[in-house]
């Protein structure tokens, strides 16, 4: 058997044997069924991102808030602790300060607690050393150094260091 | 709640309908020669349906890699058929199942010799590759030149003539040479 003849006699078969030509196709509920299963798995289009005008204005009044909390001008480091108060030294410039609780201190005028401690103690101009042991208001007569140093720690541990002039200026 | 209509959302609208249209003119336009294609390279009709719907599927969830135009768009179908029809074969073992196919025809002595003939022909188609079956199943039963061929399956026409060749000698060892129980081998 030649190659042609060969070939001729396998398309025959083939031609003969074809599944296809005996079937009838597909039904037509099969094929609504799956043209709808095709045609409902595309996927949706990626949406890009669009504020609505509610979710934008939302946003920027939130933006704004957060602008107002941070540049508002904070109050001093001195404001009121409740909740204990500080420990208050006093120091000259040049020597060692011996820290000291103070009880029933008044932490928002304490220049007034420096003048009870110096009023309490009346130290000498020369002493090397000051403590506070209570706490009242009282200008101080005596005659002060150039400057004065005044330490004293928050509760939340921060230090606080002031250096007060003659006429008592911060 | 219904979408802004800001441009971008009508846009993807217009995309999205763009794809739907596309895909069911696809379907309408194609659904039953796929249909024939899968029946020929598949012994079993179910089989054959759900090739059919996997591949409209696969064009479905890629709208995009679907190339534009009648005759790119149903080369791009075939081709996706005949590589489904490819895995299929590879993880079912189609050989043993046809084996065990002709066993049982021969075991019930179907009277209707031509039935056993179409068997016979199916489970040597069922030997070649998925490629090679669909070279010879478009060239010899539907007639389809090499050239229009190679088109739909997308290789180069020397290469489905390649195919043919090697089809035909593996074909013709099986079925004009010997029986169905050489094909079960």
């Amino acid at each position: 058997m030649n190659d042609e003849t060969r070939d001729e006699s396998l398309r025959q078969m083939l031609r003969e044997a074809d599944p296809a030509a005996a079937e009838p196709g597909l039904t037509t509920e099969e094929i609504r069924a799956m043209r709808r299963t095709v045609l409902t798995a595309i996927p949706e289009p990626r949406r890009r991102f669009v504020l609505s005008p509610a979710l934008a204005g939302a946003a920027m009044a939130a933006l704004v808030a957060i602008l107002v909390i941070l540049l508002w001008p904070r109050p001093e480091a001195t404001a009121p602790q409740p909740s204990a108060p500080p420990r208050i030294a006093v120091k000259e410039p040049v020597t060692d300060v011996k820290r000291t609780d103070m009880k029933h201190t008044d932490v928002n005028r304490p220049t007034k607690a420096v003048a009870a401690g110096l009023r309490a103690r009346r130290p000498a101009a020369s002493a090397p050393r000051e403590q506070l042991a209570a706490a009242a208001p009282a200008p101080s007569n005596e005659p002060e150094p150039h400057t004065r140093q005044i330490q004293f720690d928050t509760p939340g541990g921060t230090r606080v260091i002031w250096i007060l002039r003659s006429d008592n200026a911060l | 709640m219904n979408p802004p209509l800001t441009t971008s959302a009508i846009l993807d609208q217009r995309q999205s309908q763009t794809a739907t249209d596309r895909l069911a003119r696809l379907f309408d336009a194609h659904h039953e020669r796929l249909f024939r294609l899968a029946r020929r390279l598949l012994a079993d009709r179910e089989e054959a349906r759900d090739l059919v719907q996997e591949t409209f599927l696969r064009a479905a969830r890629r709208p995009g890699s679907v190339p534009p135009g009648e005759g790119p768009g149903e080369a791009w179908l075939v081709r996706i058929l005949v590589n489904l029809c490819r895995d299929r074969h590879r993880r079912s073992g189609v050989r043993t199942r046809v084996h065990q196919v002709l066993r049982r025809q021969e075991e019930t002595a179907h009277p209707e010799s031509a039935a056993v003939a179409r068997a016979t022909v199916q489970a040597a188609l069922a030997r070649l590759s998925p490629r090679r079956r669909a070279a010879i199943v478009l060239h010899e039963i539907e007639g389809m030149p090499a050239r229009e061929v190679a088109r739909l399956l997308g290789i180069a026409e020397v290469t489905v003539r390649w195919h043919l060749l090697a089809a035909r000698r593996e074909l013709a060892s099986l079925l004009l040479a010997g029986t169905a129980e050489e094909v079960g081998k």
